[in-house]
């Protein structure tokens, strides 16, 4: 998974961040987390986009194809709760949020060291309203936070 | 030792009217210095199949003593005054008889008796294996009574299993039930169905064993290691499935059973045609099948969403049998698809924690037949092939060839695993998890004629598994691997003490197939190693015996156990295997008192299991980090085990026509090494039945009965700490009713019953239901039963 953020004062400052566990669940632990390092005051344009390293391939469109049954959900832990705000911009068909895109926020202030959580929740047999998770979730990842 | 002429087929007859006293041994008076009363002994056979019945009891009323016949259908009493006296010989499935005898001097009887087949009008399953097989064996033996077995027929193997002292239920759902012997279950318990060792996927406690639930018409339930006669593996007990034997008297019958279950709307029904001919004398045919529908189980206040599946089963039998030889061939299909319950398709931890926090699904379900992603397709084939032929002043050969194919598949609810290949709606048609498992095994048993008082069985067993994988959640790898065993039993009949011991050795081969992507090499594995036990029986006193038993069996580890690497779906565990496990070895101890008198029948077991080396899943403290999320994982280890326990059981018929029950099932089981108690310990439980014979009505209406019955399970309290995302969930008492007759409508004989289970609608979880994180148990389930003879045909 990589988010890309580029700050939209300042279009050639882009943040990128890569969630990568190449061999599949199991096996050898994830070999690479980076961590998001963002800007105090500075607000980004975010982007989304999963692979998958086993076959080599992007799936980022059959998230987007079925946007009507996935929903990303993007969760600042606590310590960095108050500091970032993050609101998906595109939407599926019924014109719900899918959270390929987004735009992140960051308030002014003092460093601080915190967590990212990224979940993506499918939509089956719970309704999706743009609002709450579904009981299951395909992806379920943290990036640490660096405010400086 | 006494050699016996069957009579030709003419005088069966002949036969049916009376017990022949074969020959009277004109044996010279004995003196007084040895035996001072006379023996009487004999044999008991089926009057149609001359199949020799085990398990008959035979007993001498006035004395209250008796015996129980062996494996050749041989008896003996010892020890009689002179006198005149009233035999009885019963056998499920077998009209009784009696037979009035002068006892003067030794005597040897062949006692036959008449199945009492469906066209009698009696719906009482005829039983091959009588009361049991390993009657005669100082084991503590449950036989699931035939009434038992009829009422629940259609259910699971499982359900007709658990009012049994001892067994429990492993859960996962409505539709899926393993049988758990005394704590012990998947690769721990034995399946012999149709006498092949089942050969079914046993990696998970969601695979549960594949029986066609319509054609049993006995279990037994071996309850403790049977290592000896049945093979390492068999470390927590042994479940033997019966048929009834084939028709050999010329015609054609048949039966015909529907179910109705309201809580998953379930219909179920089985179809069975069975005949000979007299054009091909000692030919029997049998063609049997069932299918079962059932929608979404209903807990109390909402529906357990995509609980349904559909079976589809059939049968053909055909044999061959006279006086000396009989042969079988069994060919059989079980399939089944069955709906695993979408909110238990839990994959990440944190959801899971969601889902025991809701504390219920969090979607509402509304009910329906139709089964979706997620669920599991799976199925069974079974070829058996049975001879026997017994040689005169040798004993009885027998040889059993078996071939069985089990492919078990699973598919997830949207199988992202194969995205980028296809779209999200055709990766769920792919399964996750495909394994194929061939097995093809050969026994050889010779059962050899009593020398003096020793009688036993020597055989030899050789098994050939290949297991191929195929879909992309791994599970277990491909292998093949070859067993080998070879065994001695023996038993020395004393009058009241029957003493029996047996050994075994057990030798297995397996090639493991290389796996890059799990790090799995290609490797070769040998295990090898003996099993013991030795026991007595002692007949203290009229109607009550006492057993004790020793014994030492083995488990090589399970392809599994050596070489998980995956999350676990529904219990969001990361499993790792690991590849230098060593055997399991059990010691084992068990005291069983057991009462068959004419009012009252009860048993008392007391055991005490030692496991060293016992395989378990140890918490690691380091989490398993993947894209799903975060899992606490959990490691393959081995440590010493004790399992202890009690099972009861008890009846009596208070009044003629009300018998009153109880049963009541105890296990402890502790790591020796951490000093914490095993995880998924059944709960403690006692079950209470009442049962009232009613009056008939003119002669439509025959043996109506009323039935009560209350479980009553304790809370599990003890548990490893800090294992378990949920504490075991609270105590619960259930409630079940009955009701049922057996109605001639215009000639046409049909058995009814009605009854309710769960009758109060209880809200409530069992520790051993792997859903219990997510979903209460089902609620009420009212059930109706018809069989019926049909088409009986006598040329």
């Amino acid at each position: 998974m990589v988010l890309t953020l580029i700050n939209t004062a300042t279009p050639g400052d882009t943040v990128r961040a890569t969630w990568a566990d190449p061999d599949g669940v199991g096996s050898q632990p994830p070999s690479r987390i980076d961590t998001l390092r963002l800007a105090a005051g500075a607000s980004y344009a975010g982007s989304l986009a999963l692979f998958n390293d086993l076959k080599g391939i992007e799936v980022t469109p059959y998230i987007r194809d079925e946007g009507n049954q996935h929903q990303f959900f993007y969760t600042p832990d606590t310590a960095a709760a108050g500091r970032l705000t993050i609101v998906t911009t595109d939407k599926d068909t019924k014109g719900l949020p899918i959270g390929l895109t987004f735009t992140a926020s960051v308030g002014a202030g003092e460093a601080l060291d915190g967590r990212l959580n990224v979940v993506l929740s499918h939509f089956d047999d719970a309704p999706k309203d743009g609002v709450k998770r579904s009981p299951e979730s395909d992806i379920d990842v943290d990036f640490p936070v660096t405010i400086r | 030792m006494h050699s016996l002429r069957v009579p030709p087929r003419a005088g069966i007859l002949a036969m049916l009217a009376a017990a022949m006293v074969q020959s009277a041994r004109a044996g010279e008076p004995r003196g007084a210095e040895t035996a001072p009363g006379v023996r009487f002994g004999g044999r008991v056979i089926d009057s149609l199949s001359h199949e020799p019945i085990i398990g008959a009891s035979v007993s001498v009323t006035e004395l209250k003593r008796g015996a129980i016949t062996r494996h050749d259908g041989t008896f003996a009493v010892a020890d009689l005054p002179i006198g005149t006296y009233t035999i009885v010989v019963r056998s499920i499935g077998y009209q009784e008889r009696k037979i009035s005898l002068v006892l003067s001097r030794d005597v040897d009887l062949l006692i036959a008796l008449a199945p009492t087949s469906v066209t009698l009008g009696q719906v009482v399953v005829t039983d091959k294996a009588g009361a049991g097989g390993l009657t005669g064996s100082s084991q503590s033996v449950a036989v699931v009574d035939p009434a038992r077995l009829e009422k629940n027929r259609g259910q699971t193997l499982g359900e007709s299993l658990k009012d049994i002292a001892g067994v429990t239920l492993l859960q996962t759902g409505p539709s899926i039930a393993k049988p758990v012997i005394r704590g012990l279950h998947s690769q721990r318990v034995v399946v012999v169905n149709a006498g092949v060792a089942q050969e079914g996927q046993q990696w998970g406690a969601e695979h549960a064993p594949e029986i066609d639930p319509f054609a049993p018409s006995a279990i037994e339930v071996v309850r403790g290691a049977a290592g000896v006669e049945y093979g390492a593996g068999a470390i927590g007990g042994v479940i033997r499935v019966e048929s009834r034997p084939l028709p050999k008297a010329p015609g054609l019958d048949g039966e015909l059973a529907l179910n109705g279950f309201s809580n998953s709307m379930q219909g179920s029904g089985s179809l069975m045609l069975e005949g000979s001919s007299s054009l091909l004398p000692g030919f029997g045919l049998r063609l049997q099948g069932s299918a079962r529908q059932a929608g979404d189980s209903r807990a109390p206040g909402y529906v357990i969403g995509n609980s349904g599946f559909r079976e589809l089963n059939g049968s053909a039998t055909l044999g061959f049998g006279d006086a000396a030889t009989s042969v079988e061939l069994l060919a059989s299909h079980f399939g089944t698809k069955l709906g695993i319950f979408r909110g238990s398709h839990i994959s990440s931890a944190n959801d899971l924690l969601r889902a025991i926090e809701l504390g219920r699904p969090q979607t509402d379900y509304q009910f329906g037949y139709e089964i979706k992603a997620p669920y599991q397709d799976i199925s069974h084939n079974l070829l058996s092939l049975h001879a026997a032929h017994t040689f005169a002043n040798a004993g009885r050969m027998e040889l059993q060839y078996g071939y069985q194919q089990n492919v078990r598949k699973e598919f997830d609810a949207h199988n992202a695993r194969y995205l980028g290949d296809t779209t999200g709606a055709q990766a769920a048609l792919r399964p996750a998890l495909e394994m194929t498992l061939t097995t093809y095994s050969l026994d050889a048993k010779f059962h050899h004629d009593p020398i003096g008082d020793l009688y036993g069985t020597v055989g030899l067993e050789g098994i050939r598994q290949g297991n191929v994988i195929g879909g992309q959640v791994f599970l277990i790898p491909q292998y093949r691997s070859y067993r080998g065993g070879v065994y001695l039993i023996e038993n020395l009949d004393k009058g009241s003490w029957l003493f029996n011991a047996g050994a075994r050795y057990d030798a297995q081969w397996m090639h493991v197939y290389e796996l890059p992507s799990k790090r799995i090499d290609d490797r070769e594995l040998d295990f090898g190693s003996l099993s013991g036990a030795a026991g007595a029986i002692w007949h203290f006193a009229p109607e009550w015996s006492l057993g004790a038993n020793l014994g030492t069996a083995w488990r090589p580890p399970g392809v599994n156990e050596l070489y998980s690497d995956d999350v676990h779906h529904g219990t969001a565990q990361y499993e790792i295997g690991d590849p230098s496990l060593g055997v399991e070895r059990s010691y084992n101890v068990d005291l069983t008192l057991k009462h068959q008198g004419e009012r009252s029948h009860g048993e008392l077991s007391v055991y005490n299991t030692r496991i060293d080396d016992y395989i378990y899943l140890l918490p690691d403290p380091t989490p398993t980090v993947t894209i799903r999320g975060t899992y606490p994982t959990f490691r393959y280890k081995q440590a010493d085990a004790l399992l202890r326990g009690i099972d009861a059981s008890f009846e009596y018929r208070i009044l003629d026509p009300l018998s009153l029950g109880a049963t009541l099932s105890l296990v402890r089981g502790d790591n020796r090494t951490t000093g914490e108690p095993l995880i998924s310990m059944p709960g403690d439980r006692l079950r209470l039945t009442g049962h009232l014979d009613l009056p008939g009505v003119g002669d439509w209406l025959a043996e109506p009965y009323l039935e009560l019955a209350g479980q009553f399970v304790r809370r599990q309290d003890r548990y490893p700490a800090g294992v378990d995302y949920a504490p075991p969930p609270p105590g619960y008492s259930l409630y079940d009713v009955g009701a049922g007759a057996r109605l001639t409508i215009l000639d046409q004989p049909i058995t009814l019953g009605l009854s309710v289970q769960n009758l109060l609608n209880t809200s409530y979880r069992d520790y051993l239901s792997r859903f219990r994180y997510f979903s209460d148990d089902p609620g009420r389930n009212i059930i109706l039963r018809l069989s019926m003879p049909i088409g009986a045909f006598r040329p």
